[in-house]
């Protein structure tokens, strides 16, 4: 049996929610990104870090996930997405579609979770 | 070793990520840089993606993929049997705009516009035909 492509990881913390994704987010599931972040969002929980270190792979449908949850959070002050540990490979992606200037990304985990 | 491999993937929910792995297993057994083959496999994502939206919305329908080396180029075609779509022809989006007003769309295609280095259409009877280059991708 081969290892799942993508998994996620969610741990509910005092300041913020944090995300740990692993593995792939391509077309295909980028769908189950969004149903996480969507879990905290619909709760109301709109600080949310995500710690993209073990991520190989991001595809436009991630960031268009990014983006929609992003611009909820910010609805009303309400919090925000930061980007934490996330490699250059990935951070490239950000710089080609301009969204590098939109996010707030973070060397660590926790300076990204001390910042809410 | 041949360096010239084609797979047809039925259209469904497994399609992308079995584009993807098969990019990466010629990457692997061909010794394409990283970034090449991130590049590449950026570009497969936005493609597959463009012809199961566009082309099949949904309906059964098949797609082949075809890859290989020229020199240190590694190119790659998509073969779909859906309506005429030309992906080069999407206008760009704005890559100004602030969030709340950013255009989701339109991402892929620009993204798929920049990981390769050539993105050439075509259309052969019924055929839509869609080939990128990446170049250098060999060391």
């Amino acid at each position: 049996m081969t290892a799942p492509r993508f998994s996620i990881d969610h741990k509910a913390l005092k300041r913020c929610d944090l995300f740990i994704p692993h593995g792939r987010i391509d077309s295909s599931t980028a769908p189950q990104l969004e149903e996480a972040l969507r879990s905290v969002t619909k709760a109301g929980r709109c600080k949310i870090v995500l710690n993209l270190s073990d991520v190989n792979f991001l595809s436009s449908a991630a960031l268009r996930v990014l983006v929609s949850t992003a611009r909820e959070c910010r609805k009303f002050g309400r919090g925000d997405v930061y980007l934490a540990e996330v490699p250059e490979s990935l951070k490239e992606v950000f710089d080609l579609t301009g969204l590098d200037d939109l996010f707030k990304f973070f060397d660590t985990e926790a300076e990204a979770v001390g910042h809410f | 070793m041949s360096r010239n491999r084609t797979i047809t993937l039925q259209a469904g929910p497994k399609t992308v990520a079995a584009a993807l792995d098969f990019v990466a297993d010629a990457c692997r057994e061909w010794g394409v840089t990283q970034a090449a083959c991130f590049k590449l496999s950026l570009a497969v994502d936005e493609a597959v993606s463009n012809i199961l939206r566009h082309a099949y919305q949904g309906q059964p329908g098949h797609i082949e993929l075809r890859m290989g080396v020229k020199g240190s180029d590694v190119w790659i075609e998509l073969r779909d049997w859906g309506p005429f779509f030309d992906p080069t022809t999407v206008p760009e989006p704005s890559l100004q705009a602030p969030l709340e007003k950013r255009e989701v769309g339109g991402l892929g295609i620009h993204l798929m516009r920049q990981a390769v280095d050539e993105l050439v259409y075509r259309r052969e009877g019924d055929v839509n035909i869609l080939r990128m280059v990446k170049r250098g991708a060999l060391p």
